[in-house]
């Protein structure tokens, strides 16, 4: 399927762009070029303000406006950091940006550097993405040999370099704070929050944090122009989105869609070729495992920022884990909040003890030990717990459960009363 | 004082001659107390041999008398006391001043101590009404009956 | 508790804030947390503890309701703001507080009957305050093995910990040891040091203070009492100069541990002890000891009754005319009468006081002067000479605390310390002070407030560099300076005038005494040593101790008086700094045992002169009345926090110590709280003791052709050295020995003069290695 008004290069030219010469030809750098020493920084600020894009890590906050919040008269050196920590249950679409096409991710943070007056930029790469760490560690080198890194980029007079670190192996470390001490060399925690980071981030100094997806679409923004991004889908969230799809369906994968244009039922079965035979949705984590899920009622509904915080989920970073009705929605449930127990960083007491509780009554309810009064305990717990701790992540944790107990709540009395067996071994088939 | 009135006293000793004596031949016989009568402590150990009392001294924050004096010690491999990690080393009371008014009893968290049924505490010596562990651990040499269900004495 | 940090309500142009349907004020940028606890509102925390540093917002026990701010926010980290609604009591509030210590709770263990934190535990103090009074955790509690050592003196018991991070953010913001972190993640974070040995530090102790449960205890207390078996005692410790303020905890008689105090005093200690500090207390019932007096007679020691001691010690001393020697730990009051039997009991008496003479030092100590809670808010400190963290070890927190607030640190001095990490030292000869304090100046001339510490006794031998540094600071008028001192009480026998120690020497030299009174004194373990040797080596007359534990002094004298250590008795010291605080006694000193200063007061009783006080603060009135240095300072005004002297007039100043004279290599000695006499009576601190090496570069052990581990004696121009290790170390200046003041046997102190002026020594290997 051809894919159209592709922001990434790489979909755009249908192979991958690892060399810089192959990016180039695919027209790369043209707008690093054009902008270096021919546009102001405030200009291209207000361009990112105008595209409309919106952070693509999660809480899709306006990128233009979190670059504004920067102070413009610190004494202190800024810093832009490039989250690629990717670790949401469900989302892979970072990986294959870096995978297939580093350089245009390198321009785009470069591009943000010289948006905010930054010295350098670092990549936080989560640990486990080894290859795309190398991917990027070459496409650096090659970038720096080309003059687009260094010293005085292209004679413009603006000093900027790139940093690709990589993390140790933890999902917190995807929360910007937590990934700022990470980076600083400290045990990945967050941060109390203010002062935020773009007062005071990296090593105390003002930094601008984006997703891999937000930085990489910069470079299309300045070539084609900011109203063309923002004529991209509805007004409040223009642009392209790339939809991890993965789960009970066909063809899973990476799916580029113009948001607003495509519904969710739309993604299941024409992009990723529906489920197996005879199975109907049972269960749908749109943004990752950290949203909401929802049910087969609401798969007509378009994939934007609002629409689906209309129906009570959340685009978040468009890890999209589809279930069928073969699945228990319990042990699917038990599966995250153990997922959300090992990655509690402890910092907090109510998400360290929480997460351990929630899992611990999952797991009771799975082995056929549920109580009816574990319901209310889970909600009471839920409340507690939620909107209390330093970070998103044990809100992360409870949305999932939460929305699933209820709109499952059937399959989680019967689980109560009669365990949830161990499931059989997928087929392979069923992985498409 | 007219006769009348001799005739009334006497009228009394007369009618008392007739009853039952309410005199107890005490030491012989023991007046048994109630279930629920709080006399001599009693230090408790469980089936294994080992001391229930850990040595937190709650009793000893409980106690309004203040005689009661608790030092403790840890449990070693060598020498394991008690099934916590601390054990009693010393554990007093001192009966000339306890009041035997149960709160110890109450403050343990381990029931380690309760209050017996044994009254006969008299000694010749003070000195002597310093209970140790040791006393307390043993049961009472002295024991005292029980009251059965409606007895009067 | 002090865990909340103290919040002056007196200062003008308050921030004014609703709090509970009140109006109520507190100074901009005061935590909410704090200023409610001002007006009287206590708000449950953990995790926050001002003084470990900014909040952390991690136990989420403080969050409050504030009008207009979207969710609970947590009181610990947010600063009041002008006409803020803060709501404390809202089901909001306590739904979350009941939440947090749920989920706290969880997997507590609850076994507070056996833990020692039981009765004085901020978890269980704030569950019963605050929290759920039913728990609906049904599942089994995550279980780990009972406790682990983390050093020799902490243990730590996992299952307790509710991850509050102070004890992490002590050892790593404010003691900066680097050793402890937490270890995994998420429920089974664990503390634990980096390398996973045992925490060594030099304040690792606080870490018990601020644990908010009863996951970390002291093993030496450990299971020894309860806190409502105990009195705890306000007191301030008396190992070191610093005086630090501390509470004694004891039981039945005796200390049984000793923390740092609740309120703590913000001008000294900010509530943090060093380790010394803190586990020397079981030296009051050490091996060394002396619990009776003992009476040497040619048949052989005997021991006697008090009274009969007493009476034998007045029977010696009458008609005599008297030496009396009192030693630099004294008490103000036991130094004060025996400088007062000189006029009385004992006319004619020369009375004098140990340590350093320090004429030189007399301008330095006119200038205006800091507390240790002044460094806070300098710009500017400078370390002239000395090492702190060696010899008074709160002032390496204070001054690690500046760093942190943003001041500079800078210095100079010839030996190599822990600080030096912390700014820019001048490493400079021995000797030649001067040249570093010479290239200080430009640097406290420019500050707007600068703190300069000086160490009195590397000063004391250095007078130009005195000289100079006086004059450096006296020419920035927003300067001030803040000794560093030797002596425990020095400051307070030099306020009392007494002359320093050469005036007995030379009395008892040239015979012109003929009895000598030593008060706590030690003189044969103090530098000049040798010339006390020789000196009590022809001397007659009898020689009678005032001294709690043996020592070289107590061997040599004809009859000994028990006397009470600094944990048993009622006396006053003033530190380094010229706080006068005052020692309460909290434990029982040993049955034949007295405090000096009784002591001292029943010798004059039996010498016929009656003195008219019988309390010790009568006494304090009685022997600082005529002393103007003690103006207007009164036991009572002394209170608990106790009140800094008036910077003395300058006094003429005394005879400076001569240029080091002999050959040899020169000699660098430092005193040590870690590992000196207190800490090896100490069982507790046994590991810690120092060892009597003797340190050098490679380059000069070879030049003096010894090897690392030879046995070394050092001989000077004032005399000789007992026996020394040699321990060759890298990264240590060339052309210098290093050795330790205070190690056991007092080697290096034979071959010191007693006014520390430089020496040069011979090396002379006894015993190869």
């Amino acid at each position: 399927m051809p894919i159209l008004n592709s922001v990434y290069r790489h979909r755009e030219a249908g192979r991958p762009l690892t060399e810089l010469a192959a990016y180039r030809e695919a027209g790369g750098y043209k707008a690093l070029e054009s902008v270096l020493g021919e546009t102001d920084a405030d200009d291209l600020q207000y361009a990112f303000v105008r595209s409309g894009l919106r952070g693509r890590g999660g809480a899709g906050f306006p990128m233009g406006r979190k670059a504004s919040f920067l102070p413009k008269d610190s004494r202190l050196p800024k810093y832009v950091v490039c989250n690629a920590d990717e670790s949401e249950p469900g989302t892979f679409k970072d990986r294959e940006i870096m995978e297939m096409n580093p350089f245009q991710l390198l321009e785009g943070l470069t591009l943000a550097g010289y948006a905010i007056g930054a010295v350098r930029g670092y990549i936080y790469i989560r640990g486990e993405y080894e290859h795309q760490a190398r991917v990027l560690d070459a496409a650096v080198r090659a970038a720096r040999e080309a003059g687009f890194l260094g010293k005085d980029l292209l004679r413009s007079g603006f000093d900027y370099d790139i940093t690709v670190y990589r993390g140790a192996g933890a999902y917190i470390c995807g929360e910007e704070t937590a990934l700022l001490e990470s980076l600083e060399g400290k045990r990945g925690q967050p941060r109390l929050k203010p002062p935020f980071p773009a007062v005071a981030g990296l090593y105390g100094s003002p930094t601008l944090i984006n997703n891999v997806e937000t930085l990489t679409a910069l470079p299309p923004i300045v070539t084609r122009g900011a109203d063309w991004y923002a004529a991209l889908g509805p007004e409040k969230s223009p642009g392209t989105k790339l939809f991890s799809i993965s789960g009970h369906v066909v063809r899973p994968g990476n799916y580029e869609i113009v948001l607003g244009d495509t519904t969710l039922r739309e993604l299941i079965f024409e992009h990723a070729g529906g489920l197996r035979e005879g199975r109907r949705v049972k269960a749908v984590w749109v943004g990752g495992s950290s949203v909401p899920v929802i049910g087969e009622e609401h798969l007509d509904t378009p994939l934007d920022y609002e629409s689906l915080q209309g129906i009570g989920t959340a685009l978040g970073s468009g890890g999209c884990i589809v279930m069928d009705d073969s699945g228990c929605i319990v042990r699917a449930c038990l599966r995250l909040a153990s997922f959300y127990r090992h990655e509690s960083c402890g910092k907090c007491s109510p998400c360290r003890e929480g997460t351990s509780w929630f899992e611990r009554i999952l797991q009771r309810m799975v082995d056929g030990d549920g109580r009816m009064e574990d319901f209310e305990l889970l909600e009471s717990l839920f409340r507690r717990v939620s909107g209390k701790t330093l970070c998103p992540l044990a809100d992360g944790a409870i949305a999932p459960i939460r929305s699933a107990i209820k709109l499952f709540r059937d399959d989680f009395i019967r689980v109560c009363q009669e365990g949830s067996p161990r499931p059989e071994p997928m087929l392979p088939a069923s992985v498409g | 004082m007219s006769i009348q009135d001799q005739l009334k006293g006497f009228g009394i000793t007369f009618r008392t001659m007739l009853s039952k004596p309410l005199t107890l031949g005490y030491p012989e016989r023991k007046t048994p107390v109630f279930p629920r009568f709080r006399g001599r402590h009693r230090l408790w150990t469980y089936d294994n041999g080992l001391e229930k009392c850990v040595g937190c001294s709650l009793c000893v924050a409980a106690c309004p008398a203040d005689c009661i004096r608790v030092v403790a010690e840890e449990n070693t491999p060598q020498l394991r006391v008690s099934a916590g990690e601390r054990f009693a080393r010393i554990y007093e009371i001192n009966m000339a001043r306890c009041i035997f008014c149960g709160y110890c009893e109450v403050a343990c968290p381990f029931d380690a101590i309760t209050l017996e049924h044994s009254y006969e505490l008299s000694e010749r010596d003070r000195r002597e009404l310093v209970y140790t562990k040791d006393m307390l651990l043993a049961p009472a040499p002295k024991q005292a009956p029980l009251r059965a269900e409606g007895q009067r004495v | 508790m002090a865990e909340y940090a103290p919040v002056d309500l007196t200062v003008e142009n308050q921030v004014e804030f609703e709090l509970d349907g009140r109006r109520v004020a507190a100074p901009a940028g005061t935590m909410l947390a704090d200023a409610c606890y001002a007006h009287g509102v206590e708000i449950p925390i953990f995790c926050y503890e001002p003084r470990i540093g900014p909040p952390i917002g991690a136990c989420r026990m403080c969050l409050v309701e504030v009008e207009g701010m979207r969710g609970l926010q947590t009181a610990c980290s947010t600063p009041v703001a002008p006409d803020m609604v803060v709501r404390t009591t809202t089901d909001a509030v306590k739904e979350a507080q009941d939440g947090v210590l749920e989920v706290l709770l969880a997997n507590h263990p609850l076994d507070c009957p056996v833990c020692d934190k039981g009765g004085e535990c901020p978890l269980q103090d704030r569950t019963f305050k605050f929290g759920p009074g039913t728990s609906r955790y049904v599942e089994p509690k995550r279980h780990q093995p009972k406790p682990l050592n983390l050093s020799h003196r902490i243990a730590l018991d996992r299952e307790r910990c509710i991850s509050c991070f102070r004890c992490v953010r002590f050892s790593q913001e404010v003691a900066q040891d680097g050793e402890l972190t937490m270890q995994e993640r998420g429920a089974r974070s664990e503390i634990t040091t980096f390398s996973g040995d045992p925490y060594r530090g030099r304040f690792s102790g606080n870490i018990i203070d601020v644990c908010p449960v009863g996951a970390l205890t002291s093993i030496p207390y450990r299971f020894v009492s309860r806190p409502w078996d105990v009195q705890n005692t306000p007191s301030v410790c008396g190992l070191c100069p610093v005086g630090c303020n501390t509470e004694l905890t004891v039981r039945e008689g005796r200390t049984k541990r000793v923390t740092g105090r609740p309120e703590p005093n913000p001008a000294v200690e900010e509530g943090w002890l060093c380790d010394t500090g803190r586990w020397a207390y079981d030296a009051s019932w050490s091996q060394a000891r002396i619990t009776a007096a003992v009476v040497r007679e040619a048949t052989g020691d005997r021991t006697a009754t008090l009274e009969d001691a007493v009476d034998g010690a007045a029977a010696l001393l009458r008609g005599r005319t008297a030496g009396i020697l009192v030693g630099t730990a004294a008490t103000v009051e036991e130094a004060g009468i025996a400088a007062d039997l000189a006029g009385g009991a004992l006319p004619g008496a020369v009375v004098a006081r140990m340590g350093i003479p320090g004429g030189a030092l007399a301008p330095l100590r006119a200038l205006p002067g800091a507390q240790l809670g002044d460094v806070d808010d300098a710009d500017l400190v400078v370390v002239a000479g000395g090492d702190p963290s060696a010899q008074q070890p709160v002032a390496e927190l204070r001054l690690r605390k500046a760093r942190r607030f943003g001041a500079t640190v800078t210095g100079c001095g010839p030996r190599p310390h822990a600080l030096e990490a912390l700014g820019t030292f001048i490493r400079t000869a021995p000797g030649d002070l001067a040249a570093g304090v010479a290239s200080l100046a430009e640097a406290i001339a420019a500050a707007t407030r600068p703190v300069v510490m000086w160490d009195e006794a590397d000063l004391a031998g250095e007078p130009a560099a005195a000289e100079a540094l006086a004059a450096a600071i006296a020419a920035n008028p927003a300067a001030r300076q803040l000794e560093l001192g030797a002596e425990v009480n020095g400051s307070g026998l030099r306020a009392l005038g007494l002359p320093d120690a050469g005036a007995v020497l030379d009395a008892v030299r040239a015979g012109t005494v003929d009895a000598l009174l030593l008060v706590h004194a030690d003189p044969l373990d103090a530098p000049g040593r040798a010339a006390w040797d020789a000196a009590l080596e022809g001397f007659a007359g009898p020689v009678i101790a005032i001294a709690s534990h043996a020592d070289a002094t107590t061997e040599r004298a004809d009859l000994v008086l028990p006397a009470l250590t600094m944990w048993e008795q009622e006396g006053t010291l003033v530190s380094m700094n010229g706080r006068v605080q005052r020692l309460r006694p909290g434990a029982r000193g040993p049955e034949g045992a007295a405090a000096g200063w009784e002591l001292l007061v029943a010798l004059a009783h039996r010498l016929g002169v009656v003195p008219g006080y019988r309390t010790a603060a009568a006494a304090f009135r009685a022997v600082t009345a005529g002393r103007p240095a003690f103006a207007g300072i009164t036991p009572e005004a002394a209170g608990v926090l106790g009140v800094p002297l008036a910077a003395p007039a300058q006094v003429a100043g005394a005879s400076a110590p001569p240029p080091a004279s002999g050959e040899g290599v020169p000699l660098v000695a430092t005193r040590t709280v870690y590992g000196g006499a207190a800490a090896r009576r100490s069982a507790a601190l046994a590991d810690t003791a120092a060892p009597a090496e003797l340190r050098m570069a490679p380059d000069t052990a070879a030049a003096h052709w010894v090897n690392d581990g030879d046995r070394v004696v050092l001989r000077s121009s004032s005399g000789e050295s007992g026996r020394l290790t040699v321990r060759v170390g890298d990264g240590l200046p060339e052309g210098v020995v290093f050795a330790p003041l205070g190690a056991p046997g007092s080697p290096t102190e034979g071959v010191l003069p007693a006014d520390m002026a430089p020496v040069l020594v011979r090396v002379a290997r006894v015993e190869a290695g």
